[in-house]
């Protein structure tokens, strides 16, 4: 089964297409409506400014795999007090291609926190279908907590670490099938095991009907009359591309969805404002023992017992360019550490942050400003602390927190819990990167304070529909991917259902 | 299994026998590299007139993901001397941009499918002149890239005419020059210059100074070209921007720092005193100018083959 109808790459002539349904963005929530749809008989196409790269084609290199796979190469900047890249995938698949396929439920907790602001939310997202759907998914995308024969030591080690602290923890639950433990997640999984989009639900579209547009940029959404009428969209080869619908479904991102509603004229509400996201910070420790952390799986073993104070922490398994970065000193002191980067491992915490920036589409890129809050920055100096007395207490003879005006080299957990006290509360201080976004295209009852209503219709304009991150509320404290999906299934309902 | 060197006094009849029965080439194989040409089957007085021997080129564009080229036009300076390109302004002169493709569903003679096409009508920079032109392309030996052949037909409304401009390609170099950059200028004003790329690569072997000891290759034999091409064609615009003043900064910091010469002029131990202490530096711009040039030191080292064998399961470490 060929998985693209149409390769942008190729197509050099204007192209006219029609549908019931196009969506914008083949990431987990796309692909999720997509799925869907086509499974209730709609003609669907689905439009992806990325390409489909075949597992085999996978590039080990780093760099190479950043520049084929990830937006910008990863160095997409968010702006502010502690300017941070944010990662997001562009290919056929979206950024489920370069996830560390970590899998969790939509928190009830946020569900019902969710459902306090606005009681509407609590009557349009009850919690039995959210988990339904979830359930579905997951079983569907072969989500399992991961294998301690393909765990690798930098996951068992983190175990050893929870239990020495005393810190609630388990194996990651991953969606994958027939892992390896090839700790190339992060750059695609050569071998097709992880279950991402472009290997589930996009040719689970594909098999009923639906049609994939990929090397295809969305310009801007067809509106007549209050009405959206279709996509417009350039290919790769530089032609133009209009898509007539009778629906039209945004889910290409929180950063990519408000910058489209803007470019169309769909300023209404609170569209771009309120960028929530998790800021990840990590720490690197080195062993007396290989550890090898590029291989085994990539992430695989997580600490959730600081969840509660907004602090998740998970093993990192990035390529040796990255590792090699990651570790101190420059020179022959760097050249020695590099001989030996198989006993240095690199853990990351995701913050919950209370900060809220702004997302507005630029010249060529989009413009996104993000500043932490104080109480930020004091959680993610917790985070360096936790980081570091956890791979202490695994085993690791050094920790180097990286963080100008403390110790480089932090031997003993008394040192390391020092620094909650004695750590920078500047963020700049901190090396962050961000992920996880939402927030951006709100779903609520009140049309001045969001920009979809709670069955994620559009409030001012009809046949229009976002069913990606944009919509949620607030950041959830966990991996999205499901609740991602979970949520484009409840708006794939609600378009099934007006149809 | 004949050479490209056999052929050079090859009938027409025997070139395009090699086309038709010529083994497949793998797209992957030609990426990022140049190959010297040589024409074949034209007379003599043509080949005086244009050109013996010119350089194609095959390149992944980052941004679309097409395996794209172009020629470059090389001084006659004889069969099997070393390629010299043209230089129009100090640049290599390009011409006759093309884009690699499969041939289903291309219009072409028969048996000419066994390969890939090199399709003129799709290049990047649009030649007029050659935009019914495509190219068959095959290789002269099972499972390599090293050695290729093919052979110039012009395609129109259906209608296919072959033509007597047979090419042998020979592997030659990686590619260190794209010219769409340079014809850009909003893209040209980011690419850095040949001297700052040096500053670059000095601050990354300084950064990384690996000696070929532990296995680990030195930092100057690698290959850094795919980095490179990487770097350029998918980084941030911004990112891009934004190293020129990165790199002036840590090459000149030097100056008022203390060594009162630029980085370029101190000895090994002194630059890495230098770096360590701007991995420190009390100003956010100096640290963050240290950390990004060390990470893209690192991308650039472990780009390479060589150096990423050494870490592979079953080697030491």
């Amino acid at each position: 089964m060929t998985l693209v109808a149409l390769d942008g790459r190729h197509v050099h002539a204007r192209h006219h297409a029609r549908a019931e349904v196009v969506i914008v963005g083949s990431g987990p929530a796309g692909a999720t409506v997509a799925a869907d749809l086509a499974r209730a008989g709609a003609s669907v196409i689905v439009v992806e400014e990325g390409h489909h790269v075949a597992p085999e084609a996978f590039a080990a290199s780093g760099v190479r795999a950043m520049a084929a796979l990830y937006r910008d190469m990863g160095t997409s900047l968010a702006f502010g007090n502690a300017s941070m890249p944010y990662l997001q995938g562009v290919a056929v698949g979206g950024t489920s291609v370069i996830n560390g396929a970590i899998s969790w439920r939509l928190p009830p907790e946020i569900l019902a926190a969710w459902a306090a602001d606005d009681p509407v939310l609590g009557d349009a997202l009850p919690y039995e279908v959210i988990a339904a759907h979830e359930a579905r998914l997951e079983a569907r995308l072969h989500v399992h907590p991961t294998e301690p024969a393909i765990a690798g030591a930098k996951n068992l080690l983190m175990a050893r670490g929870a239990e020495a602290t005393g810190a609630a923890h388990r194996p990651i639950r991953r969606n994958t099938d027939g892992c390896v433990g090839a700790g190339r997640c992060l750059q695609g999984c050569p071998h097709g095991a992880k279950l991402s989009m472009d290997r589930s639900l996009l040719p689970d579209a594909v098999a009923r009907g639906a049609r994939i547009f990929a090397g295809v940029r969305a310009l801007r959404v067809l509106v007549e009359r209050g009405r959206a009428v279709g996509v417009r969209g350039v290919t790769a080869a530089g032609a133009r591309v209009d898509i007539r619908a009778n629906t039209v479904v945004l889910a290409a991102s929180a950063i990519q969805t408000p910058c489209l509603l803007r470019r169309s004229g769909l300023t209404h509400g609170p569209v771009g404002d309120g960028l929530a996201a998790h800021p990840g910070v990590s720490v690197t420790g080195r062993f007396a023992e290989p550890v090898r952390s590029w291989q085994g799986a990539t992430q695989g073993h997580e600490i959730t017992g600081y969840r509660g104070e907004g602090i998740k922490l998970e093993v990192l398994g990035f390529d040796l360019s990255i590792l090699a970065s990651r570790v101190p000193g420059v020179g022959a002191e760097l050249a020695r550490r590099i001989a030996e980067l198989d006993r240095y491992a690199v853990w990351g915490a995701a913050i919950r942050a209370s900060a809220r920036g702004r997302v507005r589409p630029g010249r060529s890129r989009p413009l996104v400003t993000y500043s932490l809050t104080p109480d930020d920055t004091r959680r993610v100096r917790r985070a360096v602390r936790i980081l570091g007395e956890t791979l202490l207490a695994a085993g690791a003879v050094e920790v180097y927190p990286g963080v100008p005006g403390f110790e480089s080299v932090v031997r003993d957990r008394a040192t390391m819990a020092r620094f909650e006290a004695a750590g920078s509360l500047t963020p700049s201080d901190y090396a962050m990167s961000m992920t996880h976004l939402f927030g951006t295209a709100r779903m609520g009852g009140d049309a001045a304070t969001s920009v979809v209503r709670p069955d994620f219709r559009h409030h001012t304009t009809a046949h229009l529909y976002v069913a990606d991150s944009s919509v949620f509320p607030t950041n959830l404290g966990v991996n999205p991917q499901i609740p991602i999906m979970a949520m484009a299934a409840r708006c794939a309902e609600a378009i099934a259902a007006s149809a | 299994m004949t050479t490209a060197r056999e052929l050079r006094t090859a009938s027409t009849r025997l070139l395009r026998q090699h086309i038709v029965d010529g083994y497949p080439v793998d797209p992957q194989a030609l990426e990022g590299w140049v190959y010297r040409g040589t024409s074949l089957g034209l007379p003599r007085i043509v080949e005086k007139l244009t050109w013996k021997n010119f350089q194609k080129t095959f390149y992944r564009e980052p941004g679309t993901g097409k395996l794209i080229g172009w020629n470059v036009r090389l001084e006659q300076d004889g069969i099997d001397a070393p390629s010299r390109p043209k230089l129009r302004r100090g640049q290599p002169v390009t011409e006759w941009h093309y884009e690699v493709i499969e041939p289903a569903g291309v219009p072409m003679p028969k048996g000419f499918d066994r390969g890939l096409v090199i399709d003129y009508g799709r290049g990047r920079v649009p030649d007029l002149s050659m935009r019914f032109v495509k190219d068959p392309l095959v290789s002269l030996s099972p499972n390599s890239a090293d050695e290729l052949i093919g052979v110039s037909y012009v395609a129109l409304g259906g209608v296919c005419v072959e033509t007597p401009t047979y090419f042998t390609l020979v592997r030659e170099q990686r590619i260190t020059d794209v010219p769409y950059e340079r014809r850009a200028p909003t893209i040209a004003a980011l690419r850095l210059t040949s001297v700052e790329r040096e500053w670059a690569e000095m601050l990354f072997a300084a950064i990384v100074a690996t000696t070929g000891d532990s296995g680990l290759p030195p930092f100057a034999s690698t290959d850094r070209s795919g980095f490179w091409l990487s770097f350029d064609g998918a980084a941030a615009p911004l990112v891009r921007a934004g190293l020129r003043p990165m790199l002036h900064t840590l090459v000149f910091l030097p100056v008022v720092s203390g060594f009162r010469r630029p980085f370029f002029r101190l000895s090994p131990d002194e630059q890495v005193r230098f770096l360590t202490a701007a991995a420190s530096d009390q100003r956010y711009f100096v640290r963050q100018a240290m950390t990004t040039l060390k990470t893209l030191a690192c991308f650039a080292y472990f780009d390479d083959p060589t150096v990423r064998a050494r870490f592979a399961p079953g080697s030491a470490p």
